[in-house]
């Protein structure tokens, strides 16, 4: 029976169609293409790529040994469900393949199994690859190799794993020049480029799209009152009995939400709400401790559980058939994301798919009607693939030296052949070939940082301890400063980022894995806590809630909103806040496409000027710093800035006396970069930004397993890196990269341009309410977590705090009377 | 108090324990009626130790340090210089080239008398290798109607001057806040803020009675009582 008889056989024998896509995946692979496969999740993606090289070594059985396929995952969670997948398609086919996994997780000793004799084809992450590439055997090992494929693609483009990978990839060409390479990916905006990204610039690959997407049905819940409903927040617990109502009427519910705090709050009103579903409601988010999460995987997988309520943790990849309903609970952020979410549920070919949005204030009714509108016009968010990531580059050049070693001119060739790197400037190379050899300029004092030697044109790393060192450091990538949450009486609850814990104060009580604790001791990295009993709690802000609104649903947004101005829209989340425009409109203006919307409104506190360019929160963040610079270059004033994915405010004690032209020239294009450059200078941002970098680049030892201290030792001080890095190694590339990285991840400055060029072209309205619009009321309750930009000196600055603190304690009763500024002597 | 600038620094002259003391934002005092200039917690060799433990530090803190301190002594030319503790931050390491380059440093200012009242950061063997060039001063060293210590401490109705905490205070009223390093005075002492470009702070809490002295790059501002 021929291989292409036995699939055939194999599909009816389960009962399954073959979709033209898959044949047309089969088809390409045949003849040797490579190529990039697109579809909404569940499609048959994973059999589309898979049974190409299975079918290939039935035919040539001859050439069937040594590793042949490398599957690459960017969840190690993932590997094991897809392993079964694999294994069981090859076995029916009757191909006695082994298909092994190598994660972080994988033991010493099948580690080492399999450098002796590798697998048929393996499962793993990009970490894990990049390790192997390490080893000197790396090329032997790698000999028979004949495709490559790539798993969810779109989790991995646009990240640092994403440039590590492709740099993986070019070094597997450089030996298997004939390597095939498939990506899988969900839908994305940019596609063409993720093609591309994937198989190097300029090669030829197929791109192949599951043609009859699936349908998504997106809805929302509405509030009974719209009047009453919140105008900001972000629990949208007001809504809780329609969402019970939801549950019971379904089996088993992944409820999304956009932040681990906010999963906690649900996870909790759900349990308080019907304490006789406390057995089937679990919490799953990246803090929980991985064995808890594998267990509620598993119940899930078996049907055993009513509702998980899960952050971006549950947005990969497992095949949970049982999942009949997804919610999504507060801003849906993307429409590829919701789309991504609302695909967990009907996992199976053909079915459709369906989320119900919950919105947690006024505002993001308009979201999901502008979502819906956008899914189905087909429009979708891009992830641009990064470039010229200098610290993944020296760490993937250490690894290539301590494997086979490498010359400058051909390694240079492989570099520039992955899209990360082309066109990379003589002068990056040289820095880069600089501090992986000397240290740089200023690290030649510091034998423990030169790390690789050059002998005869050969590049190695010769030091057995730096080499350990270093395969230690591969994986970090991915791995953020997370502390462990342990009870006082011992016993691992899961982990948490260090910024949490670090705003916290000793009997501070938060909510974590669905207890309330309170916090007893920070120790080692470790943070310690007991049970608590009810009272006041801090509501923890993890940095999942800083996510972006997509341009692409901001912009649909404000397109609804602009219809809305005009004429009446059908969508029920629009009519539920018809109210609230109509005050929105008669207090200021709605705002729409072809103006930008400003306000200014005198308060308590000063004056506010409130502007919405609906650019996301992180334009936003870039723009409010930018116009805070520029106005305080006119004359020295102190400013304190709120954003949120609408717009921004900025609030002064004095009367910044903004009008319309002002503002315009104060929000144009000229000068762009330069101004961002001065006034990033000024923020913590490029500070964060670095400590990063300096890991993944070496820089920093993030020491061995266990040994905590040494990390903890750096964290404390990692504030300082930067400053140190910048007064004495000013020209230090790294601290480019920070910035760069900085403009465009943080504060987004393409976004940004393409928002400021558009503002060019909008008329910009002032209006002067007299009081908080419902725009501008969520900016106001922002206020408190905001940040400072001050044109005025030190001194300036020092001064007029003193001023304000002697007034207000001379308001202030039973304050003694403070004494002048320049005091006298004692 | 009467306050005056050189260059881009000021100083700031105030009445101590019947003395005057000038204060330097380099986060120093000097002290005219014995010719004192006064420092503390300078922590060399601390970019060194992160050197060791992984972290790289570029070069260049510890020369600045010196500088720094040089340009202090050419100011107020003292006949003496007092380190209030911590002079080094650990034992210097085999291969580490902020010994010698301090060891040179002392030699230009050979003709001065520098000491140095052992803090818990210099009591270790490595202190040995500055030989005859540094005077180790036990704590507290008495120069009435001062003491000058590591550790803040009342000793005998002395004023004591002191380092070690590296005091800073966060200064914050409605809409800014800024935190800079002080110094601060109490009744019955003082405690410099560290000297060092490479070190941590710790913020205080005022307690009434007490004086704030708030430094920045080129300033020294009086924070009162509020």
């Amino acid at each position: 029976m021929s291989a292409g008889t036995r699939i055939n056989a194999y599909f009816k024998a389960k009962g399954w169609t073959r979709f033209r896509f898959q044949q047309e995946a089969w088809r390409a692979y045949r003849q040797g293409q490579s190529g990039l496969i697109y579809s909404p999740t569940g499609s048959g993606k994973t059999l589309a790529a898979w049974l190409g090289p299975v079918r290939r070594a039935l035919e040539t059985p001859a050439d069937n040994k040594g590793l042949q396929v490398v599957w690459i995952t960017p969840l190690r969670a993932l590997a094991n469900d897809l392993a079964t997948n694999l294994r069981d398609s090859a076995e029916a086919l009757d191909l006695p393949w082994r298909v092994e996994i190598r994660t972080g997780d994988t033991g010493s000793s099948v580690r080492s199994r399999q450098r002796q004799k590798p697998p048929d084809a393996l499962i793993t992450t990009p970490e894990s690859l990049s390790l192997l590439l390490s080893y000197a055997e790396g090329e032997q090992w790698f000999s028979r190799l004949h495709t490559v494929i790539v798993d969810e693609w779109h989790e991995l483009i646009g990240t640092k794993r994403g440039v590590q990978l492709e740099l993986c990839l070019a070094r597997l060409r450089r030996w298997r020049p004939d390597l095939q390479t498939w990506g899988l990916s969900a839908t994305l905006g940019n596609v063409d480029e993720a093609m591309e990204a994937l198989l190097g610039p300029h090669s030829k690959g197929i791109m192949i799209q599951d043609s009859q997407p699936k349908t998504t049905h997106i809805e929302a819940v509405l509030p009974v009152s719209a009047g009453r409903f919140p105008w900001s927040g972000h629990l949208g617990l007001q809504l809780l009995p329609q969402v019970i109502e939801l549950l019971e009427n379904r089996n088993t519910t992944l409820l999304f939400t956009n932040t681990r705090a906010q999963a906690e709050q649900w996870a909790e009103a759900l349990g308080k709400a019907r304490p006789d579903w406390t057995p089937v409601i679990d919490l799953h988010h990246g803090s929980i401790d991985q064995s808890l999460r594998h267990r509620i995987e598993e119940k899930l997988r078996d049907g055993a559980l009513r509702c998980v309520v899960c952050t971006s943790s549950l947005d990969l990849g497992v095949d949970f058939s049982p999942v009949d309903q997804v919610i999504q609970v507060g801003s849906p952020k993307g429409i590829a994301r919701l789309l991504q979410r609302a695909g967990r549920s009907g996992h199976q070919p053909g079915t459709e798919s369906r989320v119900v949005c919950v919105p947690t204030h006024a505002f993001e009714l308009v979201e999901i009607a502008a979502a819906r509108r956008a899914a189905k016009a087909g429009l979708l968010e891009s992830r641009p693939p990064l470039r010229w990531c200098l610290d993944v580059l020296a760490q993937h050049l250490i690894t290539i030296a301590l494997g086979s070693g490498f010359e400058s001119e051909a390694m240079r060739k492989e570099i520039e052949s992955t899209m990360a790197f082309v066109g990379l400037q003589d002068m990056q190379w040289q820095w880069v070939l600089d501090f992986i050899t000397r240290g740089g300029q200023t690290l030649q004092g510091y034998p423990q940082f030169h790390k690789v030697i050059e002998r005869h044109g050969v590049y190695r790393v010769e030091d057995r301890r730096l080499a350990a060192h270093h395969r230690m450091s591969i994986g970090t990538i991915t791995s953020n400063t997370a502390m462990q949450v342990r009870w006082l009486r011992g016993g691992l609850l899961g982990h948490v980022e260090e910024d949490f814990i670090a705003k916290l104060r000793k009997n501070d009580r938060f909510l974590f894995a669905g207890r309330l604790v309170k916090l007893m001791m920070v120790q080692d990295m470790t943070a310690y806590v007991q049970h608590a009993k009810n009272g006041a709690r801090t509501i923890p802000r993890w940095q999942g809630g800083r996510m972006p609104l997509s341009s692409k649903l901001a912009d649909s947004v404000l397109a609804l909103l602009g219809q809305s101005r005009t004429g009446d829209v059908p969508d029920p989340e629009m009519q539920a806040i018809r109210d609230l425009l109509t005050l929105q409109s008669r207090w200021s203006r709605i705002p729409d496409p072809s103006i930008l919307l400003c306000e200014t409104v005198k308060g308590r506190d000063g004056v506010s000027v409130f502007c919405y360019p609906f650019g996301g929160r992180l334009v936003h963040e870039g723009l409010a710093t930018l116009l805070a610079y520029r106005l305080t270059r006119l004359r020295p004033m102190t400013f304190k800035l709120s954003v949120n994915d609408y717009g921004f405010e900025l609030l002064s004690k004095e009367d910044p006396d903004l009008d319309e032209t002002l503002l315009s020239q104060m929000l144009s294009t000229q000068n762009l970069l330069d101004d961002l450059h001065g006034c990033v200078n000024t923020t913590e941002l490029a500070r964060r930004q670095f400590r990063d970098i300096a890991r993944i680049a070496g820089l920093v030892f993030q020491g061995y397993p266990g040994k905590n201290k040494t990390t903890k030792q750096i964290q404390a001080s990692s504030s300082l890196i930067y400053d140190v890095f910048t007064a004495y190694d000013p020209h230090n590339l790294l601290l480019d990269q920070a910035w760069r990285e900085v403009l465009e991840n943080q504060l987004q400055s393409t976004r940004l341009a393409r928002i400021l060029e558009c503002i060019e072209t909008q008329t910009l309205v002032l209006t002067h309410p007299k009081r908080l619009t419902p725009l501008a009321f969520p900016l106001w309750a922002e206020r408190i977590q905001s940040q400072t930009i001050s044109s005025e000196t030190w001194k300036e600055r020092v001064l007029k705090m003193i001023a304000t603190l002697e007034q207000e304690s001379q308001e202030r009763p039973g304050v003694r009377k403070a004494r002048v500024l320049t005091g006298h002597g004692r | 108090m009467k306050s005056t600038r050189t260059g881009h620094h000021q100083e700031l002259g105030i009445n101590c324990a019947g003395e005057t003391l000038i204060l330097h934002s380099q986060r120093a005092i000097y002290r005219p009626s014995t010719r004192t200039l006064l420092v503390a917690d300078i922590h060399l060799g601390k970019e060194a130790v992160f050197g060791r433990a992984g972290l790289a530090m570029p070069y260049g803190i510890h020369p600045s340090n010196l500088l720094r301190l040089s340009q202090l002594i050419s100011w107020c030319r003292p006949d003496q210089l007092i380190v209030l503790g911590d002079l080094m931050h650990t034992a210097p390491g085999p291969d580490e080239t902020w010994p010698n380059e301090f060891l040179r440093w002392l030699k230009t200012y050979s003709s001065m008398d520098i000491a140095v009242i052992a803090g818990n950061h210099d009591r270790m063997r490595g202190r040995k290798i500055f030989g005859s060039q540094v005077r180790w001063l036990h704590e507290p060293h008495v120069a009435a109607p001062f003491a000058y210590a590591h550790e803040p401490m009342s000793y005998k109705g002395l004023f004591t001057l002191a380092g070690h905490l590296h005091p800073t205070y966060v200064l914050a009223s409605r809409g800014d806040r800024l935190r800079s390093p002080v110094f601060w005075f109490r009744p019955d002492s003082a405690v410099l803020p560290a000297f060092g470009a490479f070190t941590g702070g710790y913020n205080i809490s005022r307690i009434p009675g007490d004086r704030i002295f708030f430094i920045g790059t080129e300033e020294i501002i009086e924070i009162p009582p509020y």
